[in-house]
């Protein structure tokens, strides 16, 4: 029999529902798999007394006849989720110690449906990064080595302890954040699947923001169908968060099964670019042919603005993470560092905790938006946006309905490899996921094959706003081509 | 015009050859000097020391000379983006619906007395 936390979720919910196996026991194999792969940093706290608990609660529940959608499955939780009385940290020195007097939004959503709450998920400081080597409480390791090798390599970012813990069956979900590709990054490199909805389909409240306008939560599974029971019950309306949009959640696991028969997937040619590794072109072509095989029609198609997306995304967010970034003043929650006035106070505060790529991003969010600057690059990235969300929009308006692309440009690399003095190549990891948020649209995730290294390559689809649906029904059709990914044997164990 | 060419995109040597060009442009164009540096790292209140200010001047300017491209797209006539999404801002009713939480506010607060804010004194 297969270990319980190797279960999918969906497994793992019929099992819980036919009564083979209880929710204290599931809770109990993740439990044990944590406490053995502290080797992996995946997790910054643990919360095996509250999972326990809540899986009691489950039991009784089942037992009742009252199960709920999600009833006794453990799931970790990326810590820039709002915990109440979990410290929660965003991986950074400035919120060591911050225990939250409220839940966030998706969270509690997750908990109403009877999930179970394993703890917190490493990521990337204030989930700004690519690798999780932001982090200021340790790297997290991926579960994958390249084949005969012992070399550390990373996960991916920011949502990498998410990411990580899902391939390592420390969980059977996790929760993450996209604000450029950090849920579809770490996912494409770790061989799980991953969606960021459409911006406004989840509350962003209780989520600790990087970038407002770009940040959206949503799910990393080891299926697609998982996935979408996840974000079923993760999306939804919250009055408290003014972008959340009013509009009814669909049954996105009715969509997995829908197949692509009649659908028109585009392929832009903007992302076939100069210098892409040979095997990541196959794996998109075989993509393409995968799709056609099911039953899609393919089309080559145009999205001009793409090189723009993210030399703009590098003035947009970190012009509103400077805004979003100041409350950490060493006055209300955190790290305070004395200094002779209180804006040495200030300023010794935000030095000490704060690592180097979080100060980088907020000097260019400073800069940019400081007076002389501010149109010239602000107002001019605000207008390129317009112009790639224009391009999308132009693409589905002549008839695609999902566009199938690369998730990464390359498959994941080791601990300290990028990191050089130049910042910008760490950032070019997200050259193929930033475009989509730059243009509020969903984009999932979608494991298809692995490289010579033996490591796992992921291919990206987009969609139409609030169509999650589509993306669902195309990247299960992938799925079911390219096979399960094999996970990785537990050398950390 | 639109580029039709994607530039500086695959992910290693594109990012070198960035790093190259963002260092040779070190000091021209749009790209700040180190009493520049100083100045944002006041206004953003993050104090820096001297051996810092070089190295994050070299990691500012490599980020700025990457933006510079954005320089080549017209955008005359171009809307700014204000929403991803259409929608007309929720408004809620002008009542109170929430409150009396002082305490949960103040308790992750480094240093309180009765549920304020204790902070270093700014009026002599």
């Amino acid at each position: 029999m297969t270990a319980l936390n190797e279960l999918t979720l969906a497994e793992a919910r019929d099992g819980l529902k036919a009564k083979r196996f209880s929710a204290r026991e599931i809770a109990q194999a993740h439990v044990e798999a944590i406490e053995r792969a502290g080797a992996l940093n995946a997790y910054l706290a643990a919360t095996p007394d509250r999972a326990l608990k809540m899986a009691a609660v489950s039991d009784e529940k089942i037992a009742k006849g009252e199960a709920r959608p999600l009833e006794g499955l453990p799931l970790g939780i990326k810590d820039l989720f709002c915990t109440q009385g979990v410290a929660t940290t965003a991986g950074s020195k400035i919120l060591e110690g911050f225990e939250p007097h409220y839940e966030s939004n998706v969270s509690t959503q997750l908990w109403r449906d009877g999930a179970v709450m394993l703890g917190k998920l490493n990521l990337d400081e204030f989930a700004m990064g690519s690798s999780n080597e932001t982090s200021a409480y340790g790297n997290t390791i991926s579960p994958w080595r390249r084949r005969g090798s012992e070399a550390a390599l990373v996960p991916g970012g920011s949502s990498g302890g998410s990411a990580a813990a899902v391939a390592a069956h420390l969980c059977l979900g996790a929760t993450a954040t996209d604000t450029g590709g950090s849920i579809r990054q770490p996912a494409a490199l770790t061989g799980t699947v991953g969606i960021k909805p459409t911006y406004g389909r989840c509350s962003r409240w209780g989520i600790i923001a990087y970038a407002s306008s770009l940040d959206q939560a949503g799910p990393i599974a080891r299926t697609v169908q998982d996935c979408a029971i996840l974000l079923g019950s993760m999306a939804g309306h919250d009055p408290r968060d003014t972008t959340s949009v009013d509009r009814p959640v669909p049954d996105f696991e009715a969509a997995v099964s829908r197949g692509v028969k009649g659908l028109t997937i585009g392929i832009p040619r903007e992302y076939r670019v100069e210098g892409m590794p040979a095997e990541i072109q196959r794996l998109w072509d075989q993509g393409a042919e995968w799709l056609k095989a099911a039953g899609a029609t393919i089309r080559e198609i145009s999205l001009p603005h793409t090189p723009y997306a993210l030399p703009a995304y590098y003035i947009v967010a970190p012009a509103e993470a400077s805004s979003n970034l100041a409350r950490y003043d060493g006055v209300r929650y955190g790290l305070r560092v004395p200094g002779k006035d209180i804006a040495a106070m200030y300023e010794n505060t935000r030095a000490a905790g704060f690592g180097r790529e979080v100060k980088r991003r907020i000097m260019i969010g400073t800069y940019v938006l400081s007076a002389g600057y501010y149109d010239a690059y602000y107002v001019r990235a605000q207008k390129i946006r317009t112009l790639i969300k224009r391009d999308f929009e132009e693409a589905y308006a002549s008839g695609i309905d999902a566009i199938l692309t690369p998730a990464t440009p390359s498959s994941a690399f080791g601990i300290g490899e990028k990191a050089s003095a130049d910042p910008v190549e760490m950032y070019l990891n997200d050259v193929f996921t930033v475009t989509v948020n730059m243009a509020g649209l969903p984009g999932i995730s979608v494991p298809a094959g692995l490289d010579a290294q033996g490591l796992p390559l992921g291919l990206q689809l987009i969609g139409r706003p609030f169509d999650e649906e589509t993306l669902f029904a195309a990247a299960q059709t992938i799925e079911n081509a390219a096979g399960r990914t094999t996970l990785p044997q537990a050398w950390w164990a | 015009m639109p580029a039709r060419e994607a530039r500086c995109y695959s992910p290693a040597d594109a990012g070198r050859g960035l790093s190259r060009r963002a260092m040779e442009r070190g000091t021209g164009g749009m790209s700040v000097d180190e009493k520049t540096v100083r100045r944002i790292a006041h206004l953003a209140r993050i104090a820096v020391t001297d051996e810092e200010v070089g190295p994050l001047q070299g990691e500012l300017n490599a980020i700025l000379a990457f933006v510079e491209q954005l320089g080549a797209v017209d955008v005359s006539g171009v809307e700014p983006m204000t929403s991803v999404t259409p929608m007309r801002m929720k408004k809620r009713e002008d009542i109170v619906n929430d409150g009396g939480r002082a305490r949960d506010i103040v308790a992750n607060a480094p240093d309180t007395e009765d549920n304020y804010f204790l902070v270093p004194k700014v009026v002599e």
